[in-house]
């Protein structure tokens, strides 16, 4: 009978083995997360195009998207897209920056300023969005109650009426609600910074500057490349603060490929139509990833 | 010797040496048996009726779904064969949930509550309703004009079950204090605006006009090709650059320019109206519901006059209870609906959700309804406009409602930037945007 056990579980300890300690196992860790993946992300995307190349009449072929290129709309939409992201994008990485720097330099008070300072990151975005509109108010907002106070400013700006300034606008409310998180994150990357590299670049001569641009950006560059990547993720998904604060207009000044993909789709029930800019948003997302991880790459063979 | 009743014998035991384990059980027993028999009986009686479910919004109204459940439980009272509930979502999603489920093959309810193009579709585009020319018939009424749009073949396809129309809204103290009068023509509109704004502390009217508040903004505006009798469409045929509806728009524009608080969000503009600071609005009746409620003291200064123009034609948005084909329980559907329809139910409802456009002349039907009319002095005006149905004055636009106002709205605001287009200008764009979504159509 013992033996028998021991017959056994020599049997079965090299498969338990194998199972265990063989280059199986790490797939078989990563399959729930990959099954998830591909019930909930991978088949809505393999759905959706299915989706666009539907037009309507249960057929397939590819004339929402003839449609899509030929309509000047779509280019204007994918103009405004561009300017939003890559605004928000740029803004957004110079403010967090500035204040991740500044909140990295020690000071009385500085975790009371630190909490503080995530309070618009986490204040949702739809009273976010209403107050803002009403700062906007053309006759009773206090942007123009400041903008007044400026010598060369002489009549209320219709903040939200002006193409331009409404761009500005919602630009401007997406920077003030998402810098925060940004801010955190390379706080972070700065205190990962050895202090040995700047007393090294001190000992060199390094000014203020000279630290800053030799040794605190080349630290924090892969994290500054990754929340790049984000910011430009999150700000092309951008719906509800646009949506909120300008609808899209005036005109369609400020409507990018979200509010676009939603009145297509549940405003004007062109599902196809919808699905097409969604899957040209999707690439644009998938795109701004590749392009991080080849970035990502090249800063990694860098010495 | 005789059995003992066995209740005796609980009595005997529990007085003799207390509760024994056994007697407790049975009496234990005894009554839950005794509570649960009248639930089982009131379930089994609720399973046994037929569930018809009512498709609307109003269940999420409020101020509006008490009178509506209200009525439901005095139907489910009334009778014994069929229970009604709710199904259906807020009023922001009901629209493209109803459309996906018709596009899909089925609607899942027996009754649809429906928003006038909503209803439309249903009638020509879905044809998934029943007449209800038999109701009217049974019931005795003759419903109000609104319900035109409603016909098709000569069939009648739903009854109003929420009406409301446009007229001018204004605050008496205000208009009193200025010397003025209600405008009965677009020009003395123009002028009363003017001369009742003292930018930013009174404006003269309240107009929405951000795309933000697009909803909003179009439907108050759908109003504006009709103070020239112009049309937005006639069938496939957009008409945004029509002569009438390019003046109807410049109507629109002069009173922006001439009294508006432009770029405030509705909310805003509600609250400055609310609080007696503009001196009219051209609005549904329910609005001055919502000013009373944001402002009671206000409440007394409102009244409203006819649309001022001509033809006093405004736009009347019937809401329907309609019967749909695909419903297991059509004759149920039917029940309900005329229950709904009967004088003193729906006086009940209109006095309860502060309703004022019957869908028949109720006043006539029901003593409780007339003196409800009798202490409302504001509705005078909304009772003097023509009504329009939405249909009418869309063509085959209709359907695609949301998409035909987004268009006029953004270009109309091509209009509004100093130094921007005419109207007539933004409007010929507005054409070309149309045409091409007709060919889609």
């Amino acid at each position: 009978m013992q033996q028998a056990a021991i017959m056994v579980a020599g049997v079965r300890r090299p498969a338990r083995r194998s199972l265990v300690d063989g280059k199986a196992f790490p797939y078989l860790l990563i399959l729930p997360a990959l099954a998830l993946e591909a019930l909930l992300i991978l088949y809505p995307i393999v759905r959706g195009s299915l989706v666009s190349l539907d037009p309507g009449d249960g057929t397939y072929g590819f004339d929402n998207y003839s449609l899509m290129f030929a309509d000047p709309d779509f280019w204007r939409m994918l103009m405004h897209t561009l300017t939003y992201t890559v605004s928000v994008d740029v803004i957004i990485l110079i403010v967090a920056l500035a204040v991740a720097l500044l909140m990295n330099w020690d000071f009385p008070g500085r975790g009371a300023v630190r909490s503080i300072l995530t309070v618009p990151w986490a204040i949702p975005d739809v009273p976010v969005a209403i107050t803002f509109v009403m700062m906007f108010d053309p006759t009773f907002g206090v942007f123009n109650r400041l903008a007044r106070m400026l010598p060369w400013i002489d009549h209320n700006q219709s903040w939200l009426l002006d193409p331009n300034l409404a761009m500005a606008a919602v630009i401007l409310v997406t920077v003030w609600k998402g810098f925060p998180f940004y801010s955190l994150v390379l706080l972070a990357a700065l205190q990962n910074v050895p202090d040995e590299l700047y007393d090294a670049a001190r000992v060199d001569g390094a000014g203020v500057f000279g630290q800053f641009l030799h040794v605190t950006l080349p630290g924090i560059r892969d994290t500054i490349a990754l929340l790049a990547v984000l910011a430009f993720i999150f700000s092309t998904q951008q719906f509800t603060l646009i949506w909120l604060i300008t609808g899209g207009g005036p005109v369609d000044a400020t409507t990018t490929l979200a509010p676009a993909i939603y009145m297509q789709a549940f405003r004007f029930f062109n599902f196809g139509y919808a699905g097409a800019f969604a899957v040209i948003g999707f690439l644009i997302s998938a795109v701004a990833t590749l392009a991080f991880v080849v970035v990502q790459q090249r800063l990694a063979r860098e010495p | 010797m005789p059995k003992q009743p066995r209740i005796d014998r609980v009595n005997s035991a529990s007085t003799s040496a207390g509760l024994s384990r056994r007697g407790f059980m049975a009496a234990t027993a005894a009554l839950a048996a005794g509570a649960a028999l009248p639930i089982a009986s009131r379930r089994s009686f609720a399973a046994d009726r037929i569930k018809l479910k009512v498709m609307s919004w109003e269940q999420f109204q409020p101020g509006e779904k008490d009178g509506w459940n209200a009525l439901f439980d005095k139907f489910n009272q009334s009778q014994s064969k069929y229970q009604v509930e709710w199904t259906g979502w807020p009023v922001a999603q009901y629209e493209a949930n109803v459309v996906i489920q018709a596009q899909a093959g089925g609607i899942d309810a027996d009754v649809l509550m429906a928003l006038p193009d909503l209803a439309a579709q249903m009638i020509r585009k879905y044809k998934n309703v029943e007449p209800l020319d038999s109701l009217v018939s049974e019931l005795g009424i003759t419903p109000s004009g609104g319900h035109a749009y409603l016909r098709q073949d000569g069939k009648l396809y739903g009854l109003s079950a929420i009406d409301v129309n446009f007229a001018l809204v204004y605050n008496k103290k205000l208009f009193a204090d200025a010397g003025l009068k209600p405008a009965t023509t677009a020009d003395e509109w123009v002028d009363t605006t003017a001369k009742l704004t003292k930018r930013p502390d009174q404006f003269g009217i309240a107009l929405i006009n951000t795309i933000a508040d697009g909803g909003e903004w179009w439907f108050q505006l759908q109003n504006f090709c009709l103070p020239y009798d112009g049309m937005w469409a006639q069938g496939k045929t957009p008409l945004a650059n029509s002569p009438e509806t390019v003046k109807g728009l410049e109507l629109w524009k002069k009173l922006y320019d001439a009294g508006a608080p432009q770029g405030t969000a509705e909310g805003g503009v509600m609250k400055l109206t609310a609080d007696g600071r503009v001196a009219q609005a051209f609005g549904v009746n329910p609005t001055i519901v919502v000013l009373k409620a944001t402002n009671p003291a206000i409440y007394p200064n409102l009244l409203s006059a006819a649309p001022p123009w001509e033809s006093k034609r405004s736009l009347d948005r019937i809401h329907p209870l309609m019967a749909l084909k695909t419903s297991k329980n059509v004759d149920g559907a039917m029940e309900f609906i005329k229950f709904a329809m009967q004088p003193d139910v729906m006086a009940d409802l209109m006095e309860a959700n502060s309703y004022v456009i019957p869908p028949y002349d109720l006043a006539s039907k029901s003593e409780k309804f007339k003196a409800y009319l009798a202490d409302k002095p504001w509705i005078s005006g909304y009772n003097e406009a023509k009504q329009v149905s939405p249909i009418d004055v869309m063509g085959d636009f209709a359907f695609v409602d949301d998409q035909f106002g987004r268009i006029i709205m953004q270009n109309l605001q091509s209009a509004l930037q100093p130094g921007g287009k005419s109207v007539k200008e933004a409007m010929d764009g507005a054409q070309r945007q149309l045409e091409a979504l007709a060919k889609r159509l």
